[in-house]
């Protein structure tokens, strides 16, 4: 008699992507005292497949050209069954995606997750985020409202500040001299396919780093520096079942937020969906103030900072781009806040608050006062990259432990 | 942990003081406050909407089965009640089951006020609802323009006439055209002032429902799932706890009998 093991083995022997997957479930070695910091990269990972459901179901509905798009998803808010709900959900969805992403990233900070031997996990995730960047900056056009196509227009206008070149690459970008049906199409394109392909690729490559190099912990310590007689590193637990569980907790919670956010606040203040993007696009009608959604305030507030627009597009692609050679710009060998010393602590804290503080200014209009602030905070931002090698290796640290301090 | 969550809440409170400082103050709005539930002030500014705004302004995202639906006109088939449909929402004779279009020529409207008339089906979540009452609220008298009002809303020109103008108590176009001298004060009868704010308010709240029709279907929806999700992460947790406490407690007892 067939019963299921037969049906596994018969599986396992030919393609082993079950026994795989388990396997690296039940014997991957977390350490055993991961914290609220390290709830973040399985919930980036369950807003991926939120977009992802959301999206092919809202493709459905929705219609890629600038004569029906605004109206395609008003049709589908109103008249596709729970229509409101899927749309809810990915519009509120990009929004979570950025602050989880966001949030995984400070973990990476506070405890030196990029350092060695994770720098490639490092750089796969900092082109995540770039990816990740450029997906919601396409996306952010397809509803075709008045700051999806001038924010469109300004964006891809930036490029056009190369010299020499800058007109040609604009133009190869958009298909187009302006903002238009043939923009929307091909952005439509690469929103739905290709930018989601290479996500996912790369989210796969995240992850066999990780299981490969092993997760990084509070303490900034190697778990697989203390070996059991089996093999099994000392300070650690089978991340199944005891972290599916306790992501199972956070997931839990996570959507309790999400949710609240998608049924009572969908807008998120006016944040999550502008209130000019309920007017159609207009060539004709420039809106009072344009500005990006508040995840690309930061690189925005950096690009009006600096008074010349080349400069500034440098500017601004640099304070993305420095982050991938943050692995080599540390050179102290202490990777956890616990036990680094205090330069590094005052620099960490500054550049949160110049990142957070150049995301609140970029939302605003610029007045004198605030763009001088706006090239303070761009300055601390830069300045954190910059001594960073210098500070780092002559910082007095604590002694590091050589087993998990905490559970 | 503790120092860590201290110091990156000083990081927010560090930067949005220092944002919140240099930010202009905007211009202090009254909140406006509606009541989403009730249906007898939404249909009063359908009404009006259909007597006095639909001639040029769309609703194009609405159909009128949709409002009719709403506003419980079941016909005895189940369907929408044609006839009060083509007595109070659809006068000019459109398909019932056609979005709300005004019969309005673009052409015309362009020779008459410079540009069509914007479709109003979302201008609460546009603008908002303090926007839309304070513009309908904010005509007064100007002879110096070419319609004769001008608008707080629109500092340079309203294109749009006050259409609403003897609903407000204002005397009618003619007369203040008459009027010798264009003494304003005299053509203002103040105490129709609780009439129009009721006007207005109907008006608004009719408008919210067509911005967002499922509003509250999502609220009503949500209490259930979050109901449902805090019970879950309650859950969640005591199962979480029961499977790391287990772990621990093993660890001890294991620990403590190795002393031996």
């Amino acid at each position: 008699m067939m019963n299921f093991k037969h049906v596994s083995q018969w599986f396992d022997e030919r393609l082993p992507i079950v026994a795989h997957t388990i396997h690296h479930l039940t014997s991957y070695s977390a350490p055993k005292n991961l914290n609220f910091w390290y709830y973040f990269g399985s919930f980036a990972l369950l807003m991926f497949v939120n977009q992802f459901i959301t999206g092919l179901w809202l493709a459905m509905f929705y219609k890629p050209m600038a004569e029906h798009a605004f109206h395609s998803v008003e049709t589908i808010m109103r008249d596709v069954s729970y229509g409101w709900l899927i749309r809810y959900m990915h519009s509120t969805g990009a929004s979570f995606f950025f602050i989880v992403v966001y949030m995984h990233m400070v973990r990476g900070l506070l405890y030196g997750s990029y350092k060695r031997p994770r720098e490639l996990l490092w750089i796969v995730g900092c082109l995540l985020l770039v990816l990740l960047i450029m997906e919601a900056f396409m996306g952010y056009l397809l509803p075709w409202g008045q700051m999806s196509y001038w924010g469109a227009q300004v964006i891809t206008s930036l490029f056009e500040a190369i010299p020499y070149i800058g007109p040609s690459v604009a133009l190869f970008i958009r298909g187009d001299y302006t903002i238009s049906d043939v923009v929307l199409n091909r952005f439509f394109a690469l929103h739905v396919v290709a930018i989601p392909f290479a996500f996912a690729g790369l989210i796969l490559l995240h992850i066999i780093a990780l299981h490969s190099v092993g997760s990084n912990n509070p303490d900034g310590i190697e778990i697989k520096d203390n070996l059991d007689a089996k093999g099994v590193p000392l300070d650690s637990v089978p991340f199944h079942p005891y972290y599916t569980i306790k992501d199972l907790f956070g997931v839990s919670v996570l959507l309790t937020l999400f949710f609240a956010v998608v049924f009572y606040m969908p807008e998120g203040g006016g944040l999550f969906l502008e209130a000019p993007n309920f007017e159609e696009a207009n060539p004709m009608a420039t809106p009072e103030h344009i500005s990006p959604v508040w995840y690309m305030t930061p690189y925005y507030a950096i690009l009006r900072a600096v008074p010349d627009k080349l400069l500034g597009v440098i500017a601004m692609g640099a304070s993305l781009l420095v982050w991938f050679l943050l692995p080599w710009l540390d050179r102290n060998p202490v990777k956890s806040i616990r036990y680094r010393g205090w330069p590094h602590k005052v620099a960490l804290m500054c550049l949160g608050i110049s990142f957070v503080g150049l995301g609140i200014l970029g939302m605003q209009h610029p007045s004198p006062v605030k763009t001088m602030l706006a090239r303070i905070f761009a300055l601390v931002y830069f300045l954190f990259f910059i001594t960073l090698p210098i500070y780092s290796r002559y910082e007095k640290t604590k002694p590091v432990p050589q087993r998990l301090t905490s559970h | 942990m503790q120092v860590l969550f201290r110091s990156i809440g000083l990081t927010l409170g560090l930067s949005l003081l220092s944002c919140v400082g240099a930010s202009d103050l905007e211009r202090p709005v009254a909140e406006v406050v509606i009541n989403r539930r009730d249906l007898a002030a939404q249909q009063r500014g359908a009404a009006t909407f259909f007597q006095y705004c639909a001639g040029c302004h769309s609703l194009k995202h609405m159909r009128y089965t949709d409002l009719a639906y709403h506003f419980g006109w079941y016909d005895h088939t189940g369907g929408a009640d044609q006839n009060m449909i083509f007595e109070y929402l659809n006068f000019i004779n459109d398909n019932p089951a056609s979005p709300i279009l005004t019969a309005l020529d673009p052409a015309h409207a362009g020779q008459w006020f410079g540009k069509m008339p914007p479709d109003l089906s979302l201008v609460i979540r546009s603008r908002s609802l303090e926007w839309v009452e304070g513009m309908l609220k904010g005509f007064y008298p100007d002879p110096s323009k070419t319609i004769g009002v001008g608008n707080h809303m629109f500092p340079s020109q309203i294109a749009m006439p006050h259409v609403l103008i003897e609903r407000e108590g204002w005397a009618p176009y003619s007369l203040i055209e008459a009027a010798p001298d264009h003494d304003h004060a005299l053509l203002l009868k103040p105490s129709s002032e609780a009439h129009y704010n009721q006007v207005v308010s109907d008006l608004i709240h009719f408008l919210d429902y067509v911005a967002e029709p499922h509003r509250l279907q999502r609220e009503t929806m949500g209490k259930y799932v979050l109901l449902f999700l805090v019970a879950l992460s309650c859950l969640n947790y005591l199962y979480y706890r029961s499977v790391w406490d287990e772990k621990e407690s093993d660890e001890k007892s294991y620990e403590e009998g190795g002393d031996h």
